[in-house]
């Protein structure tokens, strides 16, 4: 059966996933319309990271398919599914810390170039053109976000913040069609929640699709078109966000947990 | 704003290729005597071993404890295939690097979705079986008696039978795998090396097949080994398994080590440095395996990057700190 009905350009469709016997993700359909920015919150656990991790194929799901522009990917492995346009950041960041700053975005360049090994040796014209993009691509990206004076300085001594625009920096320049943001705001200070918000809508005007997993509410009614809520694996409510923050089973399930209230819901 | 033009930090490592190869051209007409020049032969091919085994352990960061065995392989076939069948020293040599290429395949395409110590014990298993085979294929190796008679090579009708001719072959060789190594890790393939040692995970969520990229510089190192090992057997004429075991892979870990790991000016400094050692060493007699084990701890305690990584890094900062400064000359 060939997905993407309605033009969604990620339709996943009964997911599950188990860890040992826990169900981490229970069922969970969801679609992303092309051009929109897709929120997924929900409670510690509720799954929100396992499901970005189905996605990516860092985690095989258990069940369920996973369909992306028309394309099978639940059985993909995970540089396949990078070069069909799907890249992502990290909860915990996972830079190549020993590298520079400049030269982990031009990893991110690794899936729309070609150079292979003999090309690297014998550097004929073509191989020293396309390094030298690579180069210049990178170098580009680093001033958007505004990392282009530490571009030699090695990734792991940048302050946190600045970490995690580099990585939304390095899973750009893979031109990615579908970016996942997972937890971006988390460790950043009011200021700098906002910076990233707007650079948020900005990657959104370039046309790239998003689902970002947040805790950061303010954030996320600001920024994204629908919401999808997650409790324990389980989808709880998805919609528009107004709509979403007014559901009796949203603020039930973050009834569970007094502090999520206070910092989620009344932010 | 000043815009960073291509990084300041990155050393010109083809110029100081270009003057260490011309170093070692005019080393035979300085040293005293021929011995001297025998010690930079067997240097030269620990080179070729060290600058492979780096790109897989150091660059790559997949554990490979079972190097030897492709030195070894490279040896043995040359050998076997020039005294049992009369083959010309060079075809046997390119007929070894095949056989390597292939075993290398048939190792490293199943092992190498292994990780961490799982790596570690199949290649250890690999060196192993292969040094266990040098042994028992008595009709073929000479088992723990040696192969003996391997013919010197010739190079356009003149005999490689001195030591000054063989010293340009080995070292002509090293300079152009050193050539291949400093290209190849300043690129998009060396990058993509770096950060499967970084990260495996986040290097494959960047599009990079971690698991061919490694098949890919497995097999070069074992390609290197290989010629190595042809060029050892045609070298010494004489082969016993014994000089292809398990302790030979950890004598070439530790050359990388101590010269220091993503370096491959440590993999030259290591595989020169040790092979030397034990040369000034032999007048202690039995005691020199403890000097050499002194020196060995001593530099992994000290400068745990190794010894041309810590010099690397020290000329780095250096001239980050030049650049840095005419920069802000510059903007001033």
């Amino acid at each position: 059966m060939k997905a993407g009905g309605g033009g969604a350009l990620l339709e996943a469709r009964g997911l599950e996933k188990s860890f040992g016997g826990l169900r981490a993700v229970n069922g969970v359909s969801l679609t992303v319309a092309p051009g929109t920015i897709k929120a997924i919150i929900g409670p510690n656990g509720a799954g929100k990271t396992t499901l970005l991790n189905l996605i990516t194929r860092l985690d095989a799901p258990s069940a369920g398919e996973i369909w992306f522009d028309g394309v099978r990917i639940d059985r993909l492995p995970p540089h396949r599914i990078v070069q069909l346009g799907v890249a992502r950041t990290f909860q915990n960041l996972r830079l190549f810390g020993d590298m520079s700053v400049l030269e982990n975005v031009m990893v991110g360049r690794h899936v729309r170039t070609r150079t292979e090994m003999a090309g690297a040796v014998l550097r004929p014209a073509a191989a020293r053109a396309e390094e030298r993009a690579i180069f210049a691509d990178a170098l580009r990206l680093l001033h958007d976000v505004g990392l282009a004076e530490q571009a030699h300085e090695a990734a792991a001594s940048l302050p946190f913040g600045k970490q995690r625009l580099l990585e939304i920096a390095r899973a750009l320049a893979s031109e990615p069609r579908l970016l996942l943001l997972d937890e971006p705001a988390a460790g950043l200070n009011v200021r700098e929640a906002a910076e990233l918000g707007e650079f948020i809508r900005r990657i959104r005007l370039a046309g790239i699709t998003i689902i970002l997993v947040e805790h950061h509410m303010e954030l996320v009614m600001e920024i994204s078109d629908e919401i999808l809520v997650l409790n324990f694996g389980e989808k709880l409510a998805e919609g528009p966000g107004e709509e979403i923050r007014t559901r009796p089973e949203v603020i039930q399930a973050y009834l569970g947990d007094e502090a999520a209230i206070a910092q989620d819901l009344r932010a | 704003m000043s815009v960073p033009a291509p990084d300041p930090t990155r050393l010109p490592h083809r110029a100081a290729l270009a003057v260490f190869l011309f170093l070692i051209a005019l080393l035979p007409l300085a040293v005293p005597s021929r011995y001297y020049l025998n010690v930079m032969i067997f240097a030269g091919i620990h080179v070729l071993l060290t600058v492979g085994l780096n790109l897989v352990m150091g660059y790559a960061g997949q554990v490979s404890l079972g190097h030897a065995g492709f030195y070894g392989l490279g040896a043995y076939a040359s050998g076997v295939l020039t005294v049992k069948y009369g083959v010309n020293p060079w075809v046997a040599m390119a007929a070894a690097l095949g056989l390597s290429l292939l075993v290398g395949l048939a190792i490293g395409i199943p092992s190498l979705h292994l990780q961490g110590y799982y790596l570690g014990m199949a290649t250890l298993g690999f060196g192993i079986i292969l040094h266990i085979l040098f042994v028992e294929l008595l009709p073929f190796t000479g088992g723990p008696s040696g192969l003996v008679g391997i013919p010197e090579i010739s190079l356009l009708g003149v005999k490689l039978n001195t030591d000054t001719r063989y010293y340009y072959l080995v070292w002509v060789v090293v300079g152009a795998v050193l050539l291949f190594a400093f290209h190849l890790v300043d690129s998009r393939v060396g990058r993509a090396l770096r950060a499967i040692q970084g990260d495996e995970t986040a290097a494959a969520l960047m599009g990079i097949n971690t698991w061919l990229a490694k098949v890919r510089i497995f097999v070069t190192a074992a390609a290197f080994a290989s010629v190595a090992g042809s060029l050892y057997a045609h070298y010494v004429t004489f082969l016993s398994p014994d000089s292809f075991g398990f302790g030979f892979s950890i004598d070439l870990i530790v050359m990388v080590i101590v010269g220091g790991t993503r370096s491959i000016w440590g993999s030259v400094l290591g595989a020169v440095l040790l092979t030397i050692l034990p040369e000034y060493l032999r007048g202690l007699k039995d005691y020199d395996i403890l000097v050499y084990g002194a020196v060995v701890i001593l530099v992994v305690m000290f400068v745990p990057s190794g010894i041309a990584g810590a010099i690397e890094q020290r000329l780095q900062r250096w001239r980050l700190k030049l650049a840095t400064r005419a920069r802000v000359a510059a903007d001033a």
